[in-house]
């Protein structure tokens, strides 16, 4: 076929290398020079980056796993105590932020945490007198970190196991296999490419998290960018920590999708049925419940309970004309970039459709590719690529306007990390448009501008709609990125309960992370709402 | 009148269609019948103007167009698509106003109504499509191909969503329709039944290329090839060895052919002896397969009113008429 370049195929291409332009200057720094500084940073703490780093993902792996792929095996194979409320309060651990449960668990368990002091109280004793776990150490981060990201591993294999495995599941039932057989030759080998897609994204995730590694004080690759970054003042180093991540990150990536290529256990009817539940009674109803609340408890219900309780006692101290304007600035950050975010996934996932080739699906892969490196990265990224354009700037046209440090180049970052989730909401709303009404439109003599306003734009509204509240809780919840890019005191939610934790104001800090919550359930609701009315 | 001279098209350097000619004169309703996948919707869409890369001349009334961006502005085409294509979020009269989108106000409304009457779905005027059955969709889909006054009507498997006993009523209406409006109608289907009884001619497709174009009834009675014989009527080939056995003369590039309904088999003795594989009772008739013993166990199919005294494992003859024998291409 013809490839007429059109205005909406270039744009696409100008955005694309604008968005990818970041990664690309974090890809070279892998190859060009570094500072004085990389030498001494290579021989001291490098070294300890990657330990630490393979040591959270193997760790995060294991517990996320024996959280997720319990539960969901518990929840989609049998009918026990409380099982329909945890078909969903499992899932609740995703609402708060994991810097926010770090926070929380930090200051209920600590040395001198609310925890520790009022058992110790009823023990009598003094510290060194008791077997302490330390919650402020990188055993605690992972901890910390799967009882929050669980839920990844928990939804794939739970659909897997739900729909896709059903008709595997029930002919392995027909040999007479007890359930522990069953378990063990045929629903855990089944299960292991939804495993590792599970734990692939929850590791990802800790392995690029800022919040809890910072506040626990473990030393990993991005709290390196930081060091390095605001410390020393050194963007090349930082990029080059940042670049060594990215590498890391995308050899995740190939790895997963190099294990899904090979090993999906597919069912081999087409329509897939919903798994025929076994009811549990008696003690095995009750271990299944223990095995279930178990992660939720100390996943959401514990951390939510704790957070209530300091919210109460905090809240009118922290919330004065400065907290208001924190709030503001969030608010307008997270609308203004929902809004553009949602406008440029549109204009992306029209452009595949509307065109149909190879170079129009390639440049939105290459977009999405954004969603998978770490916000840190992104933001040393986003610091080199400005820093050039603002040296190019004022070298020819002498203007003294620079874009770093300004809500640009936030809200440029933004884009460059979730125009993913936009585009596939987007790829998920026309893939239900049939291209006949394409087709009709064309041959009713109907222009694009009209067939695009008065049919794509009605029939994607609720994409649009998902696209902006999804990206909305994203930014609204985004830390490591907003800390690098953000202008002088310009301070957002999560900032400020940061902030907050490393002045030891642990019971103030709830009062933002609470805000951060509630704007997050508000849009999901919102956003529930909605779909059902679309449906 | 279309007519289409010299087609061809490829896809990714794959050639799917080559040398495609045929006419449709107006009033005429042509099906074009193939397996799936043939190529069939491709030349409807070619003829609309979607696919705009092709080979050889599509000519609709005095205008010819090859590979050039011409929709239906040039064209005068009016498309029934398989799924319909009515726009979910639009009402019956929305759906229809939307073809008639450069018309003012006042004539678009005047156009809708007309439509509305002339299809028989008044009442419907406000209905959102969900609301209405697969027949009353099709309709408005016709009124709104029908619009613009389109000289041409391509409908793509257009009974394929329908029941059996609508399907049957609204071919009758569909034939009419084309008929009083003297349009040029092109129908792609993989019904054979379908493209029996509603055209005037039938083109068969195979291999990329249109094997046989002529007059459905003449088409059924005089198949040029196996392949068209086998898509339109059930046919059993007869072994050359057979055919000279009863005198008839058979070259190397023939095949004799029999209906499978003109084959009687019985305990009467006759020169072909055949065994009894299957008996299946179908509803008004019997399926038997054979096996012809003396003629290299070649098995055939053979439909049957009546089985008696014929059971499975049997042995029995088969009873040809000569005159029902034809001899074509292989």
């Amino acid at each position: 076929m013809k490839n007429s370049i059109s205005k909406i195929k270039i744009s696409s291409f100008i955005l694309t290398l604008l968005i990818s332009a970041p990664a690309i200057i974090i890809f070279l720094y892998l190859f060009i020079g570094h500072s004085d500084n990389w030498q001494h940073l290579k021989e001291t703490l490098l070294f300890t980056y990657i330990f630490n780093s393979l040591y959270i993902m193997v760790g995060v792996a294991i517990l996320t796993t024996l959280f997720g792929f319990t539960t969901a095996y518990l929840t989609s194979l049998y009918n026990f105590a409380f099982s329909k409320f945890f078909h969903y309060g499992l899932i609740l651990p995703f609402a708060i932020p994991t810097y926010i449960v770090a926070f929380i668990y930090g200051g209920m368990f600590n040395i001198t945490g609310t925890v520790t002091t009022f058992i110790l109280d009823i023990l009598d004793k003094d510290l060194s007198e008791v077997v302490f776990f330390d919650i402020m150490s990188i055993e605690g981060a992972i901890l910390v970190m799967s009882l929050v990201l669980y839920p990844y591993v928990y939804l794939i294999c739970k659909t897997y196991l739900s729909f896709e495995s059903a008709s595997i599941i029930e002919a392995a039932k027909t040999f007479n296999l007890s359930s522990w057989q069953i378990f063990k030759k045929v629903i855990l080998p089944i299960s292991r490419p939804a495993i590792v897609a599970g734990v692939t994204l929850a590791v990802m995730e800790a392995v690029a998290d800022f919040g809890v590694m910072d506040y626990f004080g473990v030393n990993t690759f991005v709290t390196g960018i930081f060091k390095t970054w605001f410390g020393m003042g050194s963007v090349e180093d930082a990029a080059k920590l940042a670049s060594i991540l990215m590498s890391f990150v995308f050899l995740l990536i190939i790895l997963e999708r190099i294990q899904r290529k090979n090993k999906v256990f597919k069912s081999s009817g087409k329509d897939f049925k919903p798994i025929e539940k076994e009811k549990l009674t008696g003690i095995k109803s009750f271990l299944a419940f223990i095995a279930c609340f178990i992660p939720f408890f100390f996943g959401f219900l514990l951390p939510f309970i704790q957070l209530c309780f300091w919210f109460s006692i905090s809240y009118e101290d922290i919330i004065d004309e400065d907290f208001m304007t924190t709030l503001y600035q969030t608010l307008s950050l997270a609308i203004s970039s929902a809004t553009l975010i949602t406008a440029l996934a549109l204009l992306f996932v029209y452009n595949v459709r509307k065109h149909q080739d190879k170079t129009s699906s390639t440049l939105t892969q290459i977009v999405k590719l954004g969603y998978s490196i770490p916000g840190a990265v992104v933001a040393v990224g986003i610091l080199s690529f400005f820093s050039i354009l603002d040296k190019y700037v004022i070298d020819l046209f002498s203007s003294t306007f620079i874009i770093s440090g300004t809500i640009i180049a936030i809200i440029f970052g933004y884009c460059v990390r979730f125009l993913a989730i936009s585009i596939n909401n987007f790829e998920a709303g026309f893939s239900r448009i049939p291209q006949t009404y394409d087709d009709a439109a064309k041959i009713l003599d109907v222009g694009e501008k009209t067939t695009f306003v008065k049919i794509f734009i009605p029939l994607l509204k609720n994409s649009a709609f998902a696209s902006f509240i999804i990206v909305f809780i994203e930014v609204i919840k985004e830390l490591p990125l907003t800390m690098i890019l953000r202008p002088f005191n310009y301070d957002t939610l999560p900032i400020l309960a940061l902030e907050l934790t490393q002045q030891s104001q642990i019971v103030e800090s709830s009062v933002p992370s609470m805000f951060i919550i509630l704007i997050g359930m508000v849009s999901v609701i919102l956003l529930a709402k909605n779909m059902n009315k679309a449906q | 009148m279309v007519s289409i001279e010299k087609f061809g098209i490829s896809f990714n350097d794959t050639k799917i269609l080559e040398n495609i000619s045929f006419d449709v004169k107006p009033g005429e309703i042509v099906t074009l019948l193939g397996s799936s996948g043939c190529g069939k919707t491709t030349i409807l869409r070619s003829i609309a103007g979607l696919q705009k890369e092709h080979e050889g001349t599509i000519c609709i009334g005095n205008e010819c167009v090859s590979s050039k961006k011409v929709y239906k502005k040039d064209r005068e085409v009016g498309y029934i698509f398989q799924d319909y294509a009515l726009f979910p979020h639009l009402n019956v009269h929305e759906n229809i106003s939307f073809a008639l989108y450069k018309l003012s106000k006042k004539k678009k409304e005047k156009r809708v109504d007309e439509l509305l009457e002339q299809f028989n779905i008044v009442d419907h005027k406000y209905k959102q499509i969900h609301q209405l059955s697969g027949g009353q969709q099709q309709r408005v889909a016709i009124a709104r191909a029908m619009a613009n006054n389109p000289k041409i009507l391509l409908l793509d498997e257009p009974f394929s969503n329908l029941d059996a006993m609508l399907r049957y009523k609204t071919k009758i209406w569909l034939k009419d329709l084309i008929k009083q409006m003297n349009l040029s109608a092109i129908l792609v289907t993989h019904d054979k039944k379908e493209a029996l009884s509603i055209s005037d001619k039938i083109g068969i497709i195979n291999d990329k290329k249109l094997i046989q174009f002529d007059n459905a009834k003449k088409m059924f009675e005089n198949p040029n090839s196996l392949y068209v014989a086998n898509f339109l009527c059930e046919v059993n080939e007869l072994p050359n060895r057979y055919i000279k056995d009863i005198g008839l003369n058979i070259k190397e590039d023939k095949v004799a052919i029999i209906k499978i309904d003109e084959c009687k088999i019985s305990k009467d003795k006759s020169n072909c002896k055949v065994k009894i594989l299957d008996i299946s009772f179908c509803g008004e008739y019997y399926e038997l397969v054979l096996n012809l013993l003396d003629y290299d166990n070649t098995d055939m199919i053979v439909k049957s009113h009546s089985i008696e005294n014929l059971n499975i494992n049997d042995e029995a003859f088969m009873h040809i008429d000569k005159k029902d024998i034809k001899i074509i291409d292989k």
